[in-house]
């Protein structure tokens, strides 16, 4: 085991040593970025009648490449009575890439200017233990509809920015499109919210984050500037 | 590099705090109708093509119900509310005080669906099959089979 891992790590440290081959020296600092997004109890505090929690983390992985999971859930109670009763609960993560639009001066700036894909899947239970249709003519409908599971995926692209505020910690925001590829939604009922995103009545979705990230710096790997032999006149 | 980069986080935040707040009112406004009427136009069959007509006294009401839902109304259409709770429906349609009444049997499928949750639930239709009497009604033609909350004309009724 500790051999594929050493492997791993040699053929992970030769990649960046290519990829930054035409920067400058230094120490370059590789790591698991995780992040938080405080847009989400925001946004509860706003809509006291759901709540969500959002996370991630990315890793660079080739010059300008990050690969990046998200994940997180939301539960959201209704409760319009008589009108209507409902709750659902759910969770979700997308997996993707950003790439770096942003030219660094030197390889110790981390900021970055990123665009980016993800591809999304949530999950979630949702059920309407009572509602009424009211009807002064002929009477009220009362029902009920019991708890059933919802699966939905969708595509997203994403755009935003990092800037790194103090040492390892960075600040970021993005703006999310998201469209909907698949789901086994009822006509009956669709679900109020789709876990990581949106309503639940669209097909599209347009979201904002903003998150706090913290960087642990595994590996630091020292780079050399390459040896470029003049033309020949 | 790091002041244009805290002026773009700052406006970003401020747009999507307005954006977030926005999105609030499906729980407590309903925006969307709700209504779930059955349409029928009134024609005549004197003229060819047949013209929409005015009946000058119509009362209209739910076989089985006492409350009319028009008494003696000038109409040349009318939505009316079908039964959610059965899969059938009769109206008794007195074109005016003289003429004799017809009564006409409506037979559909019913589906719920949630509009909003400030809106919640309504029952979309979806006719079968349409029967009537003829003391007045010459003929009924049924124009469209569904029946949601655009309130469209569905059958047309010809005297």
């Amino acid at each position: 085991m500790w051999k594929i891992f050493n492997c791993f790590i040699s053929i992970l440290i030769l990649a960046i040593r290519i990829c930054h081959g035409q920067q400058d020296s230094g120490e370059v600092k590789y790591g698991l970025r995780f992040g938080y997004d405080i847009s989400r109890p925001i946004l509860d505090y706003l809509q006291p009648n759901r709540r969500d929690e959002e996370f991630s983390v990315d890793m660079q992985v080739r010059q300008n490449w990050f690969a990046i999971a998200e994940g997180g859930w939301n539960n959201s109670k209704i409760n319009n009575s008589p009108k209507l009763v409902y709750h659902s609960s759910g969770y979700f993560w997308r997996i993707g890439f950003d790439y770096n639009l942003l030219k660094h001066d030197n390889i110790n700036d981390n900021n970055l200017i990123y665009g980016g894909f993800r591809l999304g899947h949530a999950n979630l239970s949702h059920s309407a233990s009572s509602f009424q249709i009211a009807d002064i003519y002929w009477g009220n409908v009362n029902g009920s509809i019991p708890l059933h599971d919802v699966a939905a995926t969708w595509f997203e692209i994403a755009a935003g920015i990092k800037i790194e505020a103090l040492k390892n910690f960075f600040i970021g925001w993005s703006v999310r499109e998201r469209i909907l590829l698949n789901s086994n939604i009822n006509s009956q009922l669709t679900p109020y919210v789709i876990p990581g995103f949106g309503k639940g009545n669209s097909k599209s979705a347009f979201d904002v984050n903003y998150s706090l990230y913290y960087r642990i710096p595994f590996l630091r790997i020292k780079l050399k500037t390459k040896k470029t032999s003049s033309p020949i006149k | 590099m790091l002041t244009p980069f805290r002026y773009l986080f700052l406006l970003s935040f401020l747009t999507g705090i307005n954006t977030i707040s926005s999105c609030n009112n499906d729980i407590t406004l309903c925006e969307s109708s709700t209504s779930t009427l059955i349409g029928i136009g009134f024609y005549q069959m004197n003229f060819n093509p047949p013209f929409d007509t005015i009946l000058p006294a119509v009362t209209i009401f739910g076989l089985g119900k006492i409350d009319s839902l028009f008494a003696k109304s000038s109409e040349t259409n009318v939505h009316l509310p079908l039964n959610q709770n059965s899969d059938t429906t009769s109206f008794y349609i007195q074109p005016d005080t003289t003429g004799l009444a017809d009564t006409i049997q409506i037979i559909y499928t019913r589906t719920i669906h949630l509009i909003s949750p400030a809106c919640g639930f309504v029952t979309f239709y979806n006719i079968d099959s349409i029967n009537t009497t003829h003391h007045n009604i010459d003929s009924i033609y049924l124009e469209t089979k569904t029946i949601n909350n655009t309130n469209v004309e569905n059958i047309q009724l010809f005297y």
